[in-house]
């Protein structure tokens, strides 16, 4: 193995394929180089639930093979993460549970197989909460701290991998997000999730949590990576009923947004924001508009109902999918259970009423993309929340971490469009805020060179909690040099 | 950094839930009710199924 270029950034996926390409580097050593740097970031913030590194040296090997024999594929030789929900064949899958910390899939997810297909190399299962709807503070693993600030929680469900991408680790990692658990871990990280259109990324091999609001997507440190994973991941799937022919494609880099109308909603999205938070969602807001985006005031009335009932349509979806595993409660995680629990005694006709409000909000939402392209609005309400208390504060207010974090999220999953989570600024204290965007069905495109755009002009992307500590004169000096 | 801890069970699993589908039933029933009275009275044609269908058919008339 040749030694590691002191140049060698692990941050972006776009740049180690030109490293690649050009020679500066290969696949083993920087592969070697990620596996340094998630047990590195493991240890300082308990990101891993298993690193692979027999399989993925040997990955790395073939990977350099094919660079050196001119044969790469489109993600040769980049690392990354899977969220320990999705199966990878002969490797446990906890699903962050004491329940399954032993089973060993039998298959591949199909989204794992798309990426291993395309050359991308798994180096690490990452942290998740239960069932990817439990607590911080997990009985299987413990809790996943945030990078910026180990005191705090790096957000979930996609805990681990939010952190580990937001470390350095990799350029990105699989996610899953049934009501922000791609979403909210991006923006409390100060990294870029995607939520995908409800169908175009197959779900064959992710432990499922909810039929109707759980979709997979990219954790990414810039929208430009997201939308490399994304391409080689969407796409229908003969063995996933409810998948769709894909249409997205990633898009070109562009330096200005012309023409792009951005809905801006306020009421309820911006009610009881931080004022960091609301000052990185004015500032995404002037920014597009320099670039050349106008801006329209649009109204979604049943926004507050859609996170109430999304939520609820999760909880009974889950309940009907674990009650058989009634026997073995006992070893559940108590947030876990009692989120679960709230759908347990859901009537039909409730559960029919969920779904026709459903469908009524997916015709409010096509109102109002038929006036605006996306729809932009602050991203979690607060800065990560402290670790202990799991309270985030919001203008010096605490207010318990489940009551505010998701008011923006579980609409799209309930309705099934699109969005991303970016970041849009920070607090005075350093710690990164974020604003969503919301596309109409499968307009991930739209919504990712948008992202891109935004990125390119403000430089929030690959953001380095290490050098932005130091900035902040936060350095604890127990990372690792890049 | 070990975090790992055993789970501290302090409630019988039953009970939580129990209490968790009581919380459910009385935060969700004003809104749910306000569902149904509005379909009672603009009327809901479409069913879980339609739900899907829209994703595909607002993404091809759009994009």
């Amino acid at each position: 193995m040749s030694d590691v270029p002191p140049e060698l950034d692990l941050r972006s996926a776009a740049k180690l394929l030109t490293a690649y390409r050009d020679g500066s580097t290969d696949p083993l050593t920087a592969v070697a180089e990620s596996l340094r740097r998630i047990q590195a970031a493991d240890e300082a913030l308990n990101c891993t639930i298993s690193v692979l590194a027999d399989q993925a040296m040997a990955r790395a090997k073939e990977s350099t093979h094919r660079w050196q024999t001119g044969t790469p594929r489109q993600l040769e030789g980049v690392p990354f993460g899977i969220k320990d929900v999705f199966d990878l064949t002969d490797t446990v899958t906890t699903s962050g549970s004491l329940v399954h910390c032993n089973r060993i899939a039998g298959a591949t997810a199909v989204t794992v197989k798309r990426l291993l297909a395309a050359g991308a190399i798994p180096v690490s299962k990452d942290a998740t909460t239960e069932w990817a709807v439990g607590g911080p503070h997990n009985p299987l693993s413990g809790p996943t701290r945030n990078p910026w600030d180990r005191t705090r929680w790096s957000g979930g469900s996609s805990a681990g991998s939010a952190a580990a991408v937001s470390a350095g680790a990799f350029p990105f990692a699989l996610g899953s997000d049934a009501g922000g658990s791609i979403r909210i871990p991006s923006a409390y990280c100060g990294v870029t999730g995607v939520k995908t259109t409800s169908g175009l990324v197959p779900r064959i091999g992710a432990t499922p949590l909810s039929w109707t609001t759980e979709t997979v997507g990219p954790i990414a440190g810039s929208a430009e990576d997201a939308a490399m994973m994304l391409e080689t991941i969407a796409g229908e799937h003969p063995l996933d009923p409810q998948t769709l022919p894909s249409t997205f494609q990633a898009p070109h880099p562009a330096e200005r947004l012309d023409g792009l109308r951005v809905g801006v909603p306020g009421g309820y999205f911006s009610e009881d924001c931080d004022a960091a938070v609301i000052a990185g969602f004015e500032s995404f807001i002037a920014l597009a508009t320099s670039l050349g985006a106008t801006c329209a005031e649009v109204s979604i009335p049943s926004a507050a109902e859609a996170h109430q009932i999304g939520y609820h349509v999760l909880f009974t979806e889950a309940w009907t999918l674990h009650e058989a595993n009634a026997a073995s409660f006992g070893d559940y995680d108590p947030v876990a259970l009692r989120r679960i629990g709230r759908g347990s005694a859901t009537s039909a006709r409730d559960y029919l009423l969920m779904l026709a409000f459903r469908a009524r909000l997916q015709r409010e939402l096509e109102a109002v993309f038929d006036q605006v392209d996306v729809v932009a609005m602050p991203g979690t309400p607060a800065a990560p929340p402290d670790l202990v208390s799991l309270y985030v504060s919001i203008n010096g207010t605490q207010v318990p971490m489940y009551q505010a974090q998701s008011r923006a999220t579980m609409l799209c999953n309930l309705s099934g469009v699109p969005a991303i989570m970016m970041p849009s600024g920070f607090t005075a204290a350093g710690l990164p805020v974020a604003v969503q965007l919301i596309g109409r069905p499968l307009g991930e495109t739209r919504l990712l060179s948008t992202a891109i755009a935004h990125q390119q002009a403000s430089g929030l992307m690959h953001l380095d909690a290490l050098t932005a500590r130091a900035d902040h004169g936060q350095h604890d000096g127990t990372r690792r040099a890049p | 950094m070990n975090d790992r801890q055993p789970p501290q069970a302090t409630t019988e699993p039953g009970d939580v839930i129990a209490e968790a589908a009581a919380q459910a039933r009385a935060e969700l029933r004003p809104v749910l009710d306000e569902v149904a009275r509005q379909i009672a009275e603009e009327g809901e044609f479409s069913t879980p199924a339609d739900s899907w269908a829209w994703l595909a058919r607002a993404g091809r008339s759009r994009e």
